[in-house]
Parts: C-alpha cells; structure tokens; sequence
C-alpha cells in the first residue's frame, strides 16, 4: 500500500471515528460553538474508537476494519436513537459578525502553521526513542498479535517500554490502524495534525463563546504557534494528544467552576477520561482540577463534590481498570525509597540538583517566552480563566519536585523530559490567555465579534 | 422606561447611537473610550508581551527544513514502509542494522521468540529490534529460553555457520 492511500484511509477511518464521536457526544454539546462540538466530537470519536478495539479484543475477535467501523458506526446509531435533551435546541447564540481581516490573517497563520507540522510529521516514519520503545512498539504489538499480551506488562526484555504507562496511545495507534487496514508506522503520523486542529478549534471556540473573538485569536494563535510542542520529534509521543485532552479537562473545568450542569459534567467525565488514559501526568492534571473544585469557596458542598468526582471518578475507574488489567506495577522513572526516613538525609541534595536542572536545561532557554507570559499577565486584568492559573503551576512545580526522585539521576530526567512534559501545558495555559486578553479589551471583542 | 430599554445591553450589539447615550449614563461602560485616553503602556504592552511571546514560539520552526521534508515526502511516497523506514531517522544510527531486521522479520514468523546478537550498549539497536520485529518477543544479548530463533547481526565481513541462512548483515539460526 502506497503512502497516499494509507494516509487516505487513515483520513476516512478518522473521519468515521468523528462523526460516531459527534453522535456520542451530542448529549454534551448544549451550549457550545461550532470548533467546541468538533473537538468534542473527536474526543468521544477516539476514545470511543480506542474503547471498542480494546472491547472486541477482550472477548477474542481481532478486529478488522469492516467489523470496527461498523461497530462505530453501530454506536453511533444507538446514540442517535437514544432520545434526551439533545443539542439542536441548545446551539451557542454567540454573534456571528463580519469576519475582520485580523481573523482572516490569523486563521491564515494557523493554517499555515498546521500545515508545516503536518509536513514534518508525515515526512519520515515515526522515529523517535519513545515512540520506537513505548507508544508504537505497544500499539504495533497490539496490533500484530491481535491481543493485548500480558508480556507488555510483565516480560523483563521490555521493561524500557515502561509498562506502567497508560494504553489509550497505543490503543489508538492499534485501532487507527485497524480501521485504515494496515500498519504504517507513517501514516499513523496524521493523527497529530489532525489533534491539533481539534485543539486549535477547542480553543478558538470556548474562548470566543465565553469571552470574545479578539482573545479567541490571540489564544488560537499562541497554540497553533507552539513549534516547540508541534515538532516532528514529538510526532508518535503522547505530549500532543495529552495537550488535546487537558484543553478539553481546562475548558471543562473553567464551565464546572460556574455552573455544573450535566452537560459540564459530562463533558468532564470524557476530557478525564482521555487525560488519565494518556498519559501519567493526566492522573495529576485532573486530581488537581479536582481538589480546586471541591476546596473552592461559594457553592454548597453538595455541588462541589459532584463537580470534583466528575474529574477524580475516572482517575480513579481508570486506576482501578489498570490494577485488574494487569496488576501492581513499580514506576520505574523514580526511586520512592528516597522517601524512607532513612533517607530523607540525600533529599536536599537531590532537590538541589533537579532545580539547578531545571533552571539550566528549561528555565534559561524559555526564559524570554516566559517573562512575556508573565509580563502579560500582570499587565492584564484578572479574568474567570485565571482559575487555570494555579492548577498549571503547580502542575509544572510537582514535574520539578518528581526530578528529584528520577533514576538515573534529576539531572538526566530534567534534560530528557521535564520541557517537553510542560509544553504540554501551554495550550490550556492559552485558555487563561484568550480570556485576559478579552477582560483587557471588552469592548473592542464584543464589536468585532 | 423608554431610557431602561436603551441603557439595557443588547446581544450581539454593535457600537452605534445608542451607545453614546449610555455612555452618558454609565461612563464605565465604554473602556474604550478610557483605554484610549488611558496610560499607553497599559494599551500596548500586553499586545507586546503577545507578540514576543509568539516570536519565541515561532523561532522555534526550522522554515530550512520544510523544501526538503517536501521532498523526502514526495519519495517516500512511491517506496515500501519498510524501506520509507530504513532511509529515515530512526535508523540514522545504523542503517545496516535496519536492513538486518528487515531480512529477520522476513523470515522468522511473527510469534517466535528471537535471540538478537546485536550492540547492546547502546538502547537503540534494542528499541528498533524491539519495534520492526514486533509481536515476536526479542532479547537481546542475553538468553531467551523460549527463542528457537538466534538472529546474528554482522555489519562487517563475516562468515556464516554451517546450517545457518545468511542474510546481508548477518545471519540466522534455528536453535531447536
């Protein structure tokens, strides 16, 4: 099979994947813009997609593309004929005014800038380290054999494969193959463009719908620019699809801290679901959101249990899942003997080496992006976004603090991951973005809407 | 009453007549208007700190790069993924040892274990191995009790014991 015509089927099968996605998720669309309902659309499409691959090798059928998109095309239908408080009354009523010519120049460069990473990552076949070792070795693996072979868990010859990482990435790469019907370890590389216009549209629209178009392209812009994030290195890691969900998760959680409806909450479910299935640091990203929605001042307890467990309830469904899949299984990026009293007397040193590292090998080269980011929020006024704010910080502090306790060394984990695993970070920190643009000019947004 | 209406903010509304009225009621309606006559730095300077921050970003992308992914692209496009494969950066290190699995996964079938005599100092022969040989369970140098299969990879000169396939780099033999 050529590269084109499995890039083609590749593009069709994740086309069937979205349209199940968007009949799934039609329940949670109440109130949201156009770009919203196709990135939530892809998110239930995926994992959805992933979801029932993983369901049909459970109960001994190797899946064939006709058997999965019917199988999706399958859910779809029941969705759809599942009646409730569907969407279609629901539409967003934000203004649909002339597009200006910012909108026009800026969607000019997103488009551009998508198209560039799309080139880099279809260019070759997927080839870095991680993607070699962990995420495509799993899914190749999964794939071939037809199964899910409890080796990926417990075969000492792949213990480099880290088997104590989530499945929903080689999940998906199996079943993205499976649907396209074949392997090619290069066309599996237009699931990233493909997450990041579902990002980009994820963002555009939230921050529009909630706050105004001019910080809506200010947001899209920054995201779309993220080269750092969008490189062909990063194509076949998990840093740009976890990116995708905790967009989903921020946006999620920024509608919960206002009013939890069940749309919201469903909508939480789903982007936790995705951000813990992803990737490790998921399971952080959507216990913090957790613990900011329970301790927030104001609602009655009752509201801000429901909207905490609707984060912390897949986190810890997805623990619970893993644990049964395939029992305990020892992290082994960090020595947690480091915590035994009798060894607390190496920690300072340890803390000192991970945040010299962390000021040598992240801070210093990013230190003029993030001054900007930084001048920029002190220059604008506060926005309802904000409550992002310490959620990514934090969220980046506890990478700096878990350096400490990495094998081989803090050094070499900083050096190796500790940007790349905060770049992930950046396109929900857009959200914040967008919305104090908006709150620094009202009025100019809410004109040229 | 007919005052209420007018001062009450319409959806979607653009600036027009009836803003100019409200302004006269409710000054701090219009940012606007203060923005422009406000401290100038509190008008540009996030817009500043946007772009730089965009430039950091941007500077990021190696535009020298994209004319010769074109092409690599366009080649790739007529040859088979495993050549596409043994051509690109994943086996930069040693391509040799691409075209060694390649000729192992042609042969040995996709569920028997394999004994790799390959570099393993370096985790990169382990990781290709590891992934173009896939499903088939890899140990390099080291025993697999389970291989029926050793794979022997030679990149120089070599020369092959009697029974075993020779391949181009290299040679297999069945272990039982």
């Amino acid at each position: 099979m050529t590269l084109l015509l499995a890039v083609a089927r590749l593009l069709g099968a994740l086309a069937v994947a979205g349209a199940a996605g968007a009949a799934l998720s039609r329940r949670l669309h109440a109130g949201l813009s156009a770009g919203e309902r196709l990135a939530w659309s892809a998110a239930a499409g995926l994992l959805a997609q992933a979801a029932l691959y993983g369901l049909l090798l459970a109960i001994g059928v190797k899946p064939a593309a006709p058997l999965l998109l019917s199988a999706e095309a399958l859910a779809a239908l029941i969705a759809l004929g599942v009646r409730g408080q569907g969407s279609a009354r629901e539409r967003t009523a934000s203004p649909r005014g002339a597009r200006s010519v910012a909108s026009v120049i800026v969607f000019g460069v997103c488009a551009a800038a998508v198209a560039a990473f799309a080139l880099q990552a279809l260019s070759e076949p997927l080839w870095s380290n991680d993607y070699l070792a962990i995420w495509g070795l799993k899914g190749k693996t999964i794939y071939t054999a037809g199964a899910i072979p409890g080796r990926l868990f417990h075969d000492p010859t792949l213990a480099f494969s880290h088997p104590e990482y989530p499945l929903l990435l080689p999940l998906l790469f199996a079943s993205s193959a499976a649907s396209a019907g074949a392997w090619n370890g290069q066309a599996l590389a237009l699931l990233y463009p493909v997450l990041e216009v579902a990002t980009l549209a994820a963002v555009f629209g939230f921050v529009r719908r909630r706050s105004g178009r001019r910080g809506a392209l200010a947001s899209v812009l920054t995201v779309a620019l993220c080269f750092p994030l969008y490189r062909p290195v990063h194509a076949g890691l998990a840093e740009i699809p976890f990116a995708f969900f905790a967009v989903l998760a921020g946006e999620a959680f920024l509608e919960a801290a206002r009013s939890l409806s069940p749309a919201v909450s469903g909508r939480a479910v789903l982007a936790s679901l995705g951000c813990v299935a992803i990737k490790q640091e998921g399971a952080l990203l959507v216990l913090l959101l957790a613990a900011v929605l329970l301790w927030r001042p104001g609602p009655r307890l009752r509201e801000r249990c429901l909207a905490a467990a609707s984060f912390a309830g897949p986190a810890l469904a997805h623990f619970g899942a893993m644990f049964l899949l395939r029992g305990p299984i020892a992290d082994r990026d960090f020595d947690l003997m480091l915590l035994a009293p009798g060894q607390w007397h190496l920690l300072p040193a340890r803390f000192g080496s991970a945040a010299a590292a962390v000021a040598m090998h992240a801070l210093a080269p990013a230190a003029p992006g993030l001054a900007a980011a930084i001048l920029f929020l002190l220059l604008t006024p506060r926005s309802p976004g904000d409550r992002l704010v310490p959620v990514v910080v934090a969220q980046a502090a506890i990478y700096g603090l878990a350096c400490a306790f990495a094998l081989p060394s803090p050094e070499w984990l900083v050096r190796t991951a500790f940007s790349r695993i905060c770049l992930a970070l950046l396109p929900m920190a857009a959200l914040v973005l967008g919305e104090r643009w908006n709150a620094a000019f009202p009025l100019h947004s809410a004109a040229r809407a | 009453m007919k005052a209420d209406a007018i001062a009450a903010p319409c959806p979607g509304s653009t600036t027009d007549g009836t803003s100019s009225r409200r302004s006269s009621a409710a000054p701090s309606r219009i940012p606007h208007v203060s923005a422009a006559r406000g401290d100038i730095r509190r008008i540009w300077a996030p817009g500043l700190c946007l772009a730089l921050l965009l430039f950091c970003e941007a500077r990021e992308l190696s535009f020298h790069e994209l004319s010769g992914r074109m092409a690599l692209l366009y080649a790739d496009a007529s040859i088979a993924p495993d050549r596409a494969r043994i051509d690109g950066s994943g086996f930069a290190f040693d391509r040799r040892f691409g075209v060694f699995l390649r000729d192992v996964a042609a042969i040995v079938p996709g569920d028997q274990p394999v004994t790799l005599d390959a570099p393993h100092d370096d985790p990169r022969y382990a990781f290709a191995a590891a992934y173009v040989l896939a499903p088939r369970p890899v140990a390099i140098g080291e025993e697999n009790p389970a291989a029926r299969v050793a794979a022997f990879y030679r990149p120089g000169p070599f020369q092959a014991p009697p029974g075993a396939l020779r391949l181009r780099y290299g040679f297999v033999l069945r272990l039982r």
